[in-house]
């Protein structure tokens, strides 16, 4: 049986995406699986939801773009981060850090009450 | 480019994802059905992707504008009447705005036309007097507001020596005035300083027109001498095509200008009996309209104290000169601007509840659409294209219509309308156009696009009487509304005109004839000359066979003239000043005037062959004069002063004659008038009247035109060097003053034609749509026993309901509204309730069988079919 899937939470796809190609340059269909193994299949990033997230982000210039060749010989949009796009990253980063900080006291803390 | 690069994208995703279950032991098929299932609509993402990129707008707006075309194509009858009637509503719009436009918007062709302002004098009497030359002189040299100051006074010429002799039409203007609006000659110069004053060396500037027809642009005009009412005069200069100096009709193209202060008229150097002389100035840079009429007013003040006699009470205004050459028609523009822009309106509507029944029938496509994942605001902007689409094709199709309706307006617009050789298409034109198509586009769009939006998914009910179309109803009282008014108006106008022609105007305009004549120069050179030429002309005239009579007269009734000057009863105190005195309108004229006019002798007698230079002078008055200056007393035997000329005695009272038009208000600021005999002017001023036009009006016993060929004969053996301007019945003069009410009524009767056809189509669809609707209803009712009449009563009862419901609304619009026409107005209130309660029923009718049709094909139907249907 496959693991449970989760849905992301509003806003944070286009953080995980950001962060897949701040390793380097790299295709759509490839940030689907590479989300999807890193996340030990919790999470499936869906077309419908991918490409329109990758066209707002290189429309907003945190990506830019480039049609190379993969290594079966097909040309693929190969998507990397521009300056402003890393500085969105690591901004965006720190506040995920923050929050899911605040959310896991919160969540820790309740608990121990209910206990 | 893009739409490509996304294919491609999204196509190595799908082909990477079968290859990946392939590897995974997948047949192909299986592969590609998995994938497909997985990877939802493609088409869905891309539009998401376009929307994420937000070149969705343009790319999706192309393919709605693709879409609407062919949807237009699909459905031609539709498309063509919701074009058609666009092209009504907004090809009037853009007719009226071209003529506003080139009228009222653009500005006058002159350098920097902004800063030109016209000058008249004001008095108690008079709002916007022309001024005197030597007041002209010293506002010049007064003021501090304006750069320089421009006089300009009409002036007509007798060209002789060179081929036929011709009358011009021309101006004499100081040498300051080619600066001021910035002119500058074609060929050669304009006036020097020197040439303009007394005694200068005779100097002339041709029309590039005059050139052309007489010199055939020959350059060797410069230097050459041209006759000019006797006197040589040296052409220096020929003015650019086109030009013209302001104040004037286009009719009259004006051929040769003079230098002003070479004038010898004696009125020229009078303050108060003056020629009249129109003032322009250039206002200093940074100067505004208000700060000059102050200094103005100072300068007025010092005049007033320095020349009481004739200044005192006078001001000097100062008004833009565009201002100033269009009052007299911005009213009855606007007019009509507001006419069309109800019209449109009307269009509009029609258009809404077209597509308003069409939306319904696209229920199902649209909630098609909606289930495939297109939002509200794209199903939305869908339908707004759509209509743009069709409003922009209503536009294009409404500019043409406009075209052809402009070259007509311009044609019929020349007598009534200043600066009409303005009026055309231009880049505001179009952009009024366009912007008016989309703003319809909008307009109309917006009521099918909401309804389509809220069908969403929503069944269409089965119920027997399905939900009545409030908003449908809704549009057909607002037509009804907005269609009252225009109607009322033109009932207004036609009233108006009915009430016109059967005004008595004081004289017999039939078989009458008006011949404008002007003296040779040689004839006009000193009294007895002038005087033998009147009386040689008046006689061989009358020798004609089919004259009944003959007279020659200057300020002719309703030919624009108004010759005026104070009028003293000798023996009564002397005013503090002569703008205290009523002014009276001269006619100065020679003995057969009354019988060619018919004008009756009410007592005492007219001017007869003994009234000449060697007896007293004599004077006839009219009726309002006498009863104004002698309202108790007898007038006949009491001696009265004209102007600056000596007293002259009564000897008769006349009827009196509506001077300016049909319209004359026995009120108006002139309304006395005296006739005296031309003969009996003193030599000095006799020159001056016999230099200008003479009438000479005639009576036939039968067909007046038909004598024009042996009139234009006589004149010409009387003198060959008399020139004949104009040979006119006096009907046609009459007609002439209503030409500009009659324009207003045409356009404004046109546009409330349109509007009543476009209110009763649209009662009809509204009306045929609902019975359509209620098909099931119908059944019922006559399953149950309701019989055809009845049902045509209910129909036609809804129709009734609504259209009264918009006449009700359209009344009391139309109280508020029709006042605004209450100046053209003549004879008839603007809140008439004759001409409101004719109309009102009018429309009723027209309503009710607009909806009697429809009602009649309810009634016929078969209540078995009826209820069968669905």
């Amino acid at each position: 049986m496959p693991p449970p899937k989760s849905d992301l939470p509003q806003g944070t796809l286009d953080l995980l995406i950001l962060k897949v190609i701040a390793l380097g340059p790299i295709h759509g269909y490839a940030i689907a699986q590479r989300i999807q193994q890193i996340s030990r299949e919790v999470l499936q990033v869906q077309q419908g939801s991918l490409y329109p997230a990758l066209h707002r982000l290189e429309n907003k210039g945190f990506l830019a773009a480039d049609w190379k060749e993969t290594e079966t010989g097909r040309e693929a949009k190969y998507y990397r981060l521009t300056g402003k796009g890393r500085s969105h990253l690591n901004a965006e980063t720190a506040n995920w850090k923050r929050l899911a900080t605040a959310i896991g006291l919160i969540v820790n803390f309740a608990e121990g009450e209910a206990r | 480019m893009n739409e490509k690069q996304l294919d491609r994208e999204l196509r190595f995703h799908f082909d990477q994802l079968v290859a990946d279950y392939v590897r995974r032991g997948m047949s192909e098929a299986e592969a590609r059905r998995k994938a497909r299932q997985e990877f939802g609509g493609m088409e869905q993402v891309k539009e998401d992707c376009r929307d994420a990129r937000r070149t969705l707008w343009l790319d999706s707006t192309l393919e709605d504008v693709r879409f609407s075309l062919r949807s237009m194509r699909k459905n031609a009858g539709l498309t063509t009447v919701v074009v058609g009637t666009l092209a009504l509503g907004i090809g009037a719009n853009t007719a009226i705005f071209s003529v506003v436009n080139g009228v009222l918007l653009r500005g006058l062709p002159y350098v920097q036309a902004n800063r030109v302002v016209a000058l008249f004098e004001t008095m108690p009497q008079l709002p916007q007097a022309s001024a005197a030359y030597l007041n002209y002189l010293d506002w010049r040299r007064l003021n501090d507001t304006c750069e320089d100051l421009a006089a300009l006074r009409w002036n007509d010429f007798n060209l002789t020596g060179t081929g036929d002799p011709e009358r011009l039409h021309g101006r004499m203007v100081s040498a300051s005035t080619f600066s001021i609006l910035g002119v500058a000659p074609l060929i050669g110069r304009t006036f020097t300083a020197d040439e303009d004053r007394a005694g200068g060396k005779p100097v002339a500037l041709i029309s590039e027109s005059l050139w052309r027809r007489r010199f055939a642009a020959d350059t060797g005009i410069l230097g050459r001498s041209l006759t000019l009412n006797g006197t040589p005069y040296t052409v220096v200069g020929v003015l650019p095509a086109g030009f013209q100096f302001p104040f004037q009709f286009s009719s009259s193209a004006e051929d040769v200008t003079t230098p002003l202060a070479q004038s010898t008229d004696p009125p020229m150097q009078d303050r108060l009996f003056h020629p009249g002389i129109r003032v322009v100035g250039r206002l200093k840079g940074g100067v505004s309209v208000e700060t000059a009429r102050a200094d103005f007013a100072r300068v007025a003040q010092a005049l007033a104290l320095e020349y009481p006699k004739a200044n005192q009470g006078h001001g000097i205004s100062v008004t833009p000169l565009k201002d100033v050459l269009v009052s007299g028609v911005s009213g009855g523009l606007y007019l009509l601007m507001g006419a069309v822009i109800f019209v449109v309106l009307i269009a509009c509507a029609n258009v809404a509840n077209l597509l308003l029944a069409r939306a319904t029938a696209r229920e199902p496509e649209m909630a098609m659409r909606s289930a495939l994942g297109a939002g509200r605001s794209r199903i939305i902007r869908q339908m707004l294209t759509e209509s743009i689409v069709l409003a922009l094709a209503g536009g294009l199709a409404g500019l043409l219509l406009a075209s052809a309706a402009t070259a007509f307006l311009v044609k019929s617009a020349a007598r009534v309308l200043p600066r009409s050789e303005h009026i055309g298409m231009d880049g505001r034109v179009l952009l009024f156009t366009l912007g008016t198509a989309v703003l319809t586009g909008l307009l109309f769009g917006l009521a099918p696009a909401l309804q389509f939006s809220r069908a969403e998914i929503r069944r269409s009910g089965r119920g027997v009487v399905t939900g009545r179309h409030g908003f449908r109803d809704l549009l057909v009282v607002g037509q009804v509304a907005l269609a009252l008014p225009l109607l009322v108006g033109g009932a207004l106008l036609i009233r108006t005109i009915w009430n016109l022609h059967d005004v008595d105007a004081g004289f017999d305009p039939r078989n009458m004839l008006v011949a404008e004549i002007s003296f040779s120069p040689s004839a006009v050179s000193t009294g007895p000359s002038i005087r033998r030429a009147f009386t040689d002309l008046i006689r061989r005239i009358e020798n004609l066979p089919g004259i009944d009579s003959v007279a020659a007269v200057s300020n002719l009734p309703m030919t624009g003239d108004d010759s005026a000057a104070p009028v003293w009863v000798e023996g009564r105190p002397a005013p503090k000043s002569e703008f205290d005195l009523p002014i009276g309108l001269l006619y100065p004229t020679t003995p057969d005037y009354l019988r060619v006019t018919k004008i009756p002798l009410l007592r005492g007698r007219f001017i007869n062959q003994h009234d000449n230079e060697k007896s007293s002078p004599v004077m006839v008055i009219d009726e309002t004069t006498a009863r104004t200056l002698f309202p108790n007393e007898d007038p006949i035997g009491r001696r009265i002063v004209v102007g600056t000329g000596g007293p002259s005695q009564i000897i008769g009272v006349v009827g009196h004659v509506k001077h300016s038009g049909l319209d004359d208000d026995v009120t108006a600021r002139f309304h006395l008038q005296l006739y005296y005999p031309v003969l009996q002017l003193p030599d000095a001023y006799l020159r001056f009247v016999a230099s200008g036009a003479q009438r000479f009006v005639l009576r036939s016993t039968s067909n007046p035109l038909a004598l024009r060929n042996a009139l234009r004969a006589e004149i010409h053996n009387a003198d060959p060097d008399d020139v004949i301007s104009t040979i006119q019945p006096m009907d046609e003069i009459v007609a002439g003053t209503l030409a500009s009410r009659r324009f207003l009524l045409k356009l404004l009767g046109t546009f409330a034609g349109i509007a009543l056809l476009l209110a009763s189509v649209g009662i009809y669809g509204v009306i045929s749509y609902s019975v359509s609707q209620r098909t099931r209803e119908i059944g019922i009712r006559m399953a149950l026993g309701a019989r055809p009449g009845d049902i045509l009563r209910s129909v036609v009862g809804q129709g009734a309901v609504l259209s009264m419901a918009g006449i009700a609304l359209g009344v009391m619009a139309s109280f508020f509204l029709t006042r605004f026409m209450s100046s053209v107005l003549f004879g008839v209130g603007s809140t008439d309730p004759l001409t409101f309660g004719s109309v009102a029923i009018g429309l009723s009718l027209v309503a009710v069988s607009a909806s009697f049709l429809p009602a009649l094909r309810g009634s016929k139907a078969d209540p078995l079919a009826a209820l069968r249907c669905e």
